[in-house]
């Protein structure tokens, strides 16, 4: 077993409060992990420093072997390190219809440079009918085949979280990060939600998320881990 | 040198009473309130109009207490409806900027885009040695500048002041323990464009005043709240004192062409490396 | 009443509120400084034409580079300043540009303006009154119109509209979104150097005054009524604004008096068009 992610005496604090205090941590590859911690105690914090969008005082992040921590948020996207925020609507692009949703998600698209537009008109409109199909497909895997033209905005919750979900398996994404995906959904989604992950799993990707029902994360995780005293231990 | 000293003390006070006025109404509403420029005018145009017939003593109350309705109904008609629609500020700011065109163009349709002075007398000093000298005006405006800030002073102490801090954090919260958040928008406007007027009048007895002239003035004392950080009053009038030096001194060392590019290079400055006094590092970055 | 130079004045707002949409409506970037790259556009081509004897499209394409580099400036601004700071700190560009404009009188002319700016001439033909210049802004309008409708249907326009929907969403699926901002703010300068060369080439004399933080909040206006995020929205308010002062001239006031209740107007729609329609009349986004 691998490790995908890294980080080394990892210093934090917020105003005098300290939530991280030479915390070392190593997150497994190709398996899911589940972070435990009691409110406050840093889960939300530490998956902002993970993502390039708060910097740690002291120490390193490193994702694949390469220290991502001074990178900007949406160059440790484009790594391959995905994140879904607790609330869908943080990411979600309300106005615009599910597909497009997805759509925009695919990573590398040579339309999203302006000039290719102009210069390689072929290649670019090959590329959006591949995209196209990749993102129809994924719709139907994940059981919104029929808001695909939908805006985003008028999803219910647990279908908001299944196309953010959406959004990241788009752009290919090899470590997701899930900021509590089961919290406050119906169970059938919650089950739907569960069965994309093992299967994402089965494919190779490493899931990292916090969840608060600790006997539902033993059910669904390879490994526990906790926040406890300012570092991160395994449970 | 003393005199430049001297001068930038005044135009700091004359400026932080703007600055300060600024701070509140910005708290309290969240609106970046370019239309304090145009109030800051509009009191010396009124004063204008009913000076020549009434005479100062009738035409400075009046011209406060319109000024003042001026302003709260800017506060009910415009901002009360964009904060009820939670609208971003942006768009609070382009609502704040056609309030300001329409007041500032209203007042050239009628005075023309040429200044005016509220005072013709030339001002003898009242007190003058080899390195500094004091004429009736300034002494005026340090007496009610200086006025103003012990009534601010006061006014801190005071439960609507608390209420505008409480606010400034969070409406719901706010409402939650009672506070009536309509009801302190409008203290904190009105108690605000009161300082704007006031500033604005000490500076029409001095120089000549001109429709366009609140736009500069308002960007300066928004450099001096953005600088001296949103929430302290103090910090702002400190700042004041800082740009009215640097002011004053590139007046002397430039020349008044290049004033208000000083200035706005001033603004930007401040905007591109002081950002970090701007937003509460309290909040996620959601909600950001 | 000349209509072609109607139609001339027509097409160059539309180009103005055209590029005014790719920043404001689509990166939401909410600018005050296209008077800036409007009034540059003009300057460059007429110093270039007339000092140093450039023939047209050369002199143009120089001036391009000139507003290449302010705009990169005010990129570096939009990665720095968040939203209404980013606002302020274009207001600041702006007047800082203008004062430019007013002041260095060996290059600008300072106040008095430039005069006997060259005409336009096409393959030894030169542009003579406003029906050919009627036609040149319409050829090049067609360009810039048909450069945005094209750019309608490519997947570029579509990550732009979703970093307008939801910025923090862009950059969680790792949109770098710096660069959409930088490539807006360019495509802006570019189209709006356009609008400048082909006024100063018309009106053979420019000066300060048509470059004012006034005309960017027309600009801005003008995308406001008609609404934002499509083609048709913006041509209707640069339309409906240029039309507006051919009725205001038939008020008998002064001209003067003209041009104040004209902006009065403007910012009176403004207010209205916020507080009541929101998404403008053909807009497809709330501007926000």
């Amino acid at each position: 077993m691998g490790t995908i992610l890294e980080i080394k005496h990892l210093h934090k604090s917020f105003e005098g409060l300290s939530l991280f205090d030479d915390a070392s941590w190593q997150v497994p590859k190709g398996v899911i992990s589940v972070l435990l911690g009691k409110n406050g105690s840093g889960k939300t914090t530490l998956f902002n420093m993970l993502t390039g969008y708060l910097k740690p005082d002291a120490g390193t992040v490193a994702f694949e072997g390469s220290p991502i921590n001074k990178i900007s948020p949406d160059g440790v996207a484009r790594l391959g390190i995905g994140k879904m925020w607790q609330s869908p609507r943080t990411m979600l692009f309300l106005n615009h219809s599910v597909l497009d949703n997805l759509m925009v998600a695919a990573p590398k698209h040579k339309g999203d440079g302006l000039l290719n537009n102009f210069f390689s008109y072929k290649a670019v409109k090959q590329q959006e009918a591949n995209i196209k199909q990749k993102a129809l497909d994924l719709l139907e895997e994940l059981g919104l085949e029929q808001y695909t033209q939908q805006p985003a905005g008028t999803l219910s919750l647990g279908n908001q979280k299944l196309v953010c979900l959406g959004m990241l398996l788009m752009s290919e994404a090899r470590l997701l990060l899930l900021d509590e995906p089961f919290s406050s959904i119906h169970p059938d989604t919650i089950q739907k939600i569960s069965g994309v992950l093992l299967k994402q799993k089965q494919a190779g990707k490493s899931i990292l998320m916090i969840e608060h029902k600790i006997n539902f994360a033993r059910q669904i995780s390879d490994y526990l881990f906790e926040i406890q005293n300012q570092k991160i231990k395994a449970v | 040198m003393i005199q430049i000293f001297f001068n930038s003390i005044i135009s700091a006070l004359m400026l932080a009473l703007l600055a300060l006025g600024f701070n509140l109404i910005f708290n309290a509403t969240r609106v970046f309130h370019l239309t304090h420029g145009a109030i800051y005018v509009l009191g010396v145009f009124l004063v204008y109009t009913v000076q020549p017939t009434f005479g100062n003593w009738f035409a400075i109350p009046i011209a406060i207490v319109i000024s003042i309705n001026v302003a709260l109904l800017v506060e009910y008609w415009v901002y009360r409806p964009l904060a009820q629609r939670h609208a971003s500020a942006a768009i609070s700011l382009i609502s704040s900027l056609g309030v300001y065109t329409f007041l500032i163009n209203l007042l050239a349709f009628f005075f023309g885009n040429e200044g005016v002075a509220l005072d013709n007398s030339t001002q003898t000093f009242i007190y003058e040695n080899a390195y500094f000298h004091i004429n009736g005006i300034e002494a005026k405006q340090l007496l009610v500048g200086g006025l103003c800030f012990v009534g601010l002073t006061f006014f801190t102490k005071t439960q609507w002041y608390r209420n505008i801090r409480a606010i400034s954090d969070s409406y719901e919260v706010s409402e939650k323990f009672g506070i009536s958040v309509q009801q302190t928008r409008y203290i904190a406007m009105a108690v605000g464009s009161f300082l704007a007027i006031v500033s604005g009048l000490l500076n029409g007895f001095y120089t000549s005043t001109n429709p366009h002239d609140g736009l500069a003035i308002t960007l300066m004392a928004t450099v001096a709240v953005i600088v001296g950080g949103v929430r302290s009053l103090s910090g702002t009038t400190l700042a004041c004192f800082v740009i009215a030096l640097i002011d004053n001194f590139s007046v002397k060392i430039l020349s008044q062409r290049w004033r208000e590019v000083v200035i706005y290079a001033l603004l930007i400055f401040v905007l591109l490396f002081f950002k970090e006094g701007l937003f509460s590092s309290k909040n996620r970055i959601e909600e950001q | 009443m000349n209509w072609f130079n109607f139609i001339f004045i027509c097409e160059l707002y539309i180009m103005l509120t055209l590029s005014a949409n790719i920043v404001s409506g689509y990166t939401g970037l909410l600018s005050f400084s296209y008077a800036a790259f409007y009034g540059l556009g003009a300057y460059a081509t007429a110093i270039l034409m007339k000092s140093a004897g450039v023939s047209f499209f050369p002199a143009m394409l120089i001036a391009m580079i000139f507003n290449l580099m302010l705009s990169t400036v005010l990129s570096y601004f939009a990665i720095r300043m968040k939203d209404v700071f980013f606002t302020i700190g274009t207001i600041g560009v702006q007047i800082i540009v203008f004062r430019f404009f007013y002041n260095a009188d060996d290059l600008t002319g300072g106040s008095l303006g430039l005069s006997e700016i060259p005409t336009v001439s096409i393959f030894g033909y030169a542009l003579n009154g406003s029906r050919d210049y009627a036609i040149l802004g319409g050829v090049l309008l067609a360009l810039v119109i048909g450069f945005f409708a094209f750019l309608q249907t490519t997947p570029f326009i579509r990550t732009l509209s979703c970093i307008r929907d939801r910025e923090l969403g862009a950059i969680t699926i790792g949109k770098p979104i710096n660069y959409y901002k930088f490539v807006c703010n360019a495509i802006a300068a570019v189209v709006c150097t356009i609008a400048g060369a082909l006024y100063a080439t018309n009106s053979s004399y420019i000066d300060p005054t048509s470059f004012t933080l006034d005309e960017s909040i027309l600009v801005v206006s003008m995308l406001l009524i008609g609404g934002t995020g499509n083609l048709i929205g913006p041509i209707f308010g640069a339309f409906f604004y240029t039309a507006l002062p051919e009725l205001i001239r038939l008020i008998p006031i002064s001209s003067s008096q003209g041009a104040s209740l004209r902006l009065m107007l403007y910012g009176l729609i403004l207010i209205l068009v916020v507080r009541y329609r929101p998404n403008g009349v053909f807009g497809k986004f709330r501007f926000e």
